[in-house]
């Protein structure tokens, strides 16, 4: 069997080199290359087409996220395995989107990248285990338009008292806050329920069961 | 101009009278030829003569050491310590100063061990004690001065040393005065020039005369002042108390001063300064131009008081006493006075620097302050010179009514003249208040805009380093760290270890994955990436999760208007800092389940609520607190309003409300082109 080419993209020498140490052993890797900038990667990717490559968010020159962009755009063929540092769901949702099929920790053992290496060669996907906590955690970019608003304790009063059909003016000597303030509040309502007047914005709020 | 004297200074300076008890060259040496010794003397004598020559000063007392040395004459080993202490003194070199008094002392005790009787060093060693004491006085530490001057002046008491009692009771007074006990320093005093039979030929009677004058012509007793004066003369007059003839003088100059004679107040002054050149250390003569320069200024003499103002400055150029505040304050008018603006902008940039110098937050408030001050006295001048202006134009207008009305009618344009100088007056006044007015709104807003400048200064400073470090942190020490544990990782499998070791190995490796998550942590808690690369809604995400994920609480996160545009960099990194503030304050206080995270632009206003069901909190009890401060610190910067509701047992609710600069956000589009720069 042909051994699986691997690219190796980190801007410490040192990690690069601890690396290569430990994958040349391993007779179904082959390290074809290393390279310490994205300049650099991108050049050798062309020169040695390799399988996998390892690649590091963190570079001098270009963000990793590009990086994975271009390599996967020219070579489409090519998996690529973040390594990194950084255990940051808005990290690993954007080198996914980026066409990034791994996601390892630099903490990692030897074998969890021996087995992140043949995994995504076989097409298949590869997380830390750190990494998979984070992707089972509800994601809270996506809470808000999924489920009711939330409100705070002030918008909820404020809800109320619309839904009771006071003005501004009785909400802010009620409150002992000014109209203005009122306003703004209703506005953030309507903002929250995208609602564009005072009738939808009952009407949502009814449908939620928040009134 | 305020011109305060430093009593300090000018008590500490005096102080070097120890020196003046003089070594004893009758004494003779044990284990010493008498040839040797007296040579020894000869030098020291020789060396003390020299006065201001600094070189051949040390040379001769080098002399002195060496030839104690080889003759082993303990007594002028010490004694030469103590002198060479006396010479750092003079130069203001206090670590050299401190050193050479330990050398002394030790000489000495070791001496005094062998020859426990022996009154030439037991007179040495009070000297040694006197010249530490005037050390710990000249490097700040009076408490301890004090302490050492009481023990001292038991020890001279029981040795019947009375010349140098006369100078203790000095210092102690000197000490408490510069400490602003003036009455108790009386007392003291009083008992030094009661030991005026006993120590005639103490010159520095001379001082505690000239203090207490000093001090009953401050407190306005002018016969108790005159009484002290005049014995001060007297006692500077005889042979004893002629090297301190100055300090008469100076009194003198003082006093003539206080009394409106200040003409000769400042001859006084220029006499006493020519005779301090002769005999007095550099920082009496230094303190002494300070004052002789006010009293030029006061006269109206601004070129000698540049002179002299210069000269004090280069002998206190090294110096950080808060006089030079004002000797830099002074010299910028004297050289505004003189016309040379230049080199008045000069000083007071040295007076800003010499505050920076001091830097602390507080020292740095006052010179913001000061700053605006000078700016707005620029203000006031522009403002004094349209009044002029005015006031003529005024003058101009109502000369002209006068000459109208007064081709009418002579009586009625004299009335009518009258009445318009009355109106036109009565005009001026309020344009003059209405100037006052906005004279003091340009005032404040100057300030404002001063301390927001200094603020965002900071602000800046603080995460340009932070993100610096963050990013060390990160790439530098977490790379390495997870590297090594990748070599770990591989020795494992290659070795067969004994059960105990291979059980340490793992337990290493888990702790150094321990440490690579921490560091993380740190690194993301200083300069979290995904704020710079991402923007403030992805960042406020990740720390939402990362903190419901580690807490025992459910944090919820909002954001509403900013999925497309992103809020100016600088902007963001406040907005977070503030987050991570007002979250940390609930993690640490508030012992909520529940918080709600929530940002909100509409157009360009911006408001961040973070909400908590946890025990709330009496705000008038907490307010100003670290956390609120910096908080409200952030909320000045975005010039923003805070609004804390909170109640016990009610949760809290922090509210801040902020617009940012039409045109400055910037679409999320052209901000990912740009982030990998």
């Amino acid at each position: 069997m042909e051994p699986i080419r691997v690219l190796l993209v980190d801007d410490h020498r040192m990690v690069l080199e601890g690396l290569r140490v430990l994958l040349e052993p391993l007779e179904y890797i082959d390290v074809v290359g290393s390279a310490a900038t994205a300049a650099e990667a991108f050049a050798v990717a062309t020169a040695t087409r390799p399988h996998v490559v390892l690649l590091d968010i963190n570079l001098p020159d270009l963000n990793g996220i590009d990086v994975c962009q271009r390599l996967v755009a020219e070579q489409p063929a090519i998996k690529i395995i973040a390594l990194t540092t950084l255990n940051e769901r808005s990290y690993l949702t954007r080198m996914l989107q980026a066409g990034a099929v791994g996601y390892v920790l630099k903490n990692a053992l030897p074998e969890e990248l021996a087995e992140a290496i043949t995994k995504v060669y076989a097409g298949k996907k590869f997380f830390s285990d750190e990494v998979q906590d984070l992707l089972l955690l509800p994601d809270p970019a996506t809470a808000p338009e999924a489920a009711a608003p939330i409100l705070t304790r002030r918008e909820k009063e404020v809800l109320a008292f619309i839904a009771d059909g006071l003005t501004s003016q009785e909400m802010a000597d009620r409150l002992f806050l000014s109209p203005l303030t009122i306003e703004t509040h209703r506005r953030n309502l309507l903002t929250k329920f995208d609602a564009n007047n005072t009738a939808t914005l009952i009407k949502a709020a009814a449908r939620l069961a928040l009134i | 101009m305020r011109f305060r004297i430093p009593e300090l200074a000018r008590h500490g300076l005096v102080l070097l009278a120890w020196s003046l008890l003089g070594p004893c060259p009758r004494a003779q040496a044990q284990r010493t030829s008498p040839a040797d010794s007296l040579r020894v003397h000869q030098l020291i004598t020789q060396a003390k003569q020299v006065g201001s020559d600094t070189l051949r000063h040390r040379q001769l007392l080098q002399q002195a050491l060496r030839l104690s040395q080889a003759a082993h004459y303990d007594y002028g080993v010490g004694t030469t310590y103590n002198e060479f202490s006396i010479l750092a003194s003079t130069r203001s070199d206090y670590p050299a100063d401190s050193l050479y008094l330990h050398r002394a002392r030790q000489v000495l005790q070791a001496l005094q061990r062998r020859q426990p009787t022996d009154p030439r060093v037991i007179r040495k060693l009070a000297d040694v004690d006197g010249n530490w004491i005037v050390h710990l006085q000249r490097t700040g530490r009076y408490a301890t001065a004090v302490e050492a001057m009481l023990a001292a002046l038991d020890y001279q008491r029981q040795h019947k040393l009375y010349a140098t009692q006369v100078i203790t009771y000095y210092n102690i007074g000197a000490t408490l005065a510069a400490l602003g006990q003036r009455r108790q320093a009386v007392y003291y005093w009083k008992e030094g020039l009661q030991l005026r039979p006993q120590a005639p030929e103490q010159g520095v009677l001379v001082l505690l005369a000239a203090s207490l004058a000093s001090y009953y012509n401050d407190s306005k007793e002018l016969p108790a002042a005159r009484k002290y004066l005049e014995l001060c003369q007297e006692l500077s007059s005889e042979e004893a108390g002629r090297q301190y003839r100055f300090q008469y003088l100076w009194m003198l100059g003082k006093s003539e001063m206080d009394q409106g004679h200040l003409n000769f107040g400042v001859k006084m002054l220029d006499q006493s300064l020519s005779l301090a050149r002769q005999q007095a250390g550099v920082d009496d003569v230094g303190v002494l131009l300070m004052e002789a320069a006010r009293g030029h200024m006061q006269i109206g003499h601004y070129e000698q008081a540049r002179l002299y103002l210069r000269e004090a400055l280069t002998i206190f150029r090294n110096s950080n006493m808060p006089e030079k505040k004002d000797m830099y304050e002074s010299l910028t008018e004297v050289e505004e006075k003189t016309g040379h603006p230049a080199q008045a902008l000069h000083y007071l940039r040295q007076l800003n620097t010499f505050k920076d110098s001091l830097a602390s937050v507080e020292v740095k408030t006052q010179l913001n302050a000061l700053e605006t001050q000078y700016q707005t006295r620029e203000k006031e001048q522009r403002i004094r010179l349209l009044q002029q202006n005015h006031t003529l134009q005024a003058r101009e207008l109502r000369r002209q009514h006068q000459l109208t009305y007064g081709a009418f009618a002579l009586v009625a344009a004299l009335l009518g003249a009258g009445g318009l100088g009355y109106a036109a007056l009565r005009n001026r006044r309020q344009l003059e208040r209405q100037q006052q007015q906005l004279q003091a709104q340009k005032i404040q807003e100057l300030e404002q805009e001063r301390q927001l400048l200094a603020t965002e200064a900071m602000l800046r400073g603080q995460e340009e380093e932070r993100s610096r470090l963050a990013r060390d942190l990160h790439d530098g020490l977490g790379g390495m760290l997870s590297t090594v544990k990748l070599y770990l990782g591989s020795v494992r499998g290659n070795v067969v270890l004994p059960e105990a070791s291979a059980q340490l190995f793992a337990r290493s490796l888990e702790h150094l994955d321990g440490s690579i998550s921490e560091l993380r942590r740190v690194a993301r808690d200083m300069m979290p990436e995904a704020l710079l690369q991402f923007g403030l809604v992805p960042a406020l995400r990740d720390i939402c999760q990362a903190l419901g994920h580690r807490e025992q609480l459910r944090v919820q996160c909002q954001a509403y208007g900013l999925e497309e545009q992103r809020l100016p960099q600088r902007t963001e990194v406040v907005v977070y800092r503030l987050i991570q503030e007002l979250l940390n304050n609930v993690l640490k206080h508030a012992q909520a389940s529940e918080v709600l995270v929530q940002l909100m632009r509409d157009g360009n206003h911006i408001q961040l609520v973070v909400e908590d069901d946890g025990q709330g909190f009496d705000p008038a009890t907490v307010r100003g607190g670290v956390g609120l401060r910096s908080i409200q610190a952030r909320v000045d910067y975005l010039r923003g309003t805070l609004d804390l509701q909170t109640a016990p047992g009610q949760g809290t609710t922090t509210t801040i409300d902020f617009d940012v600069p039409p045109g400055s956000l910037v679409e999320e589009a052209s901000r990912s082109a740009r982030f990998t720069d």
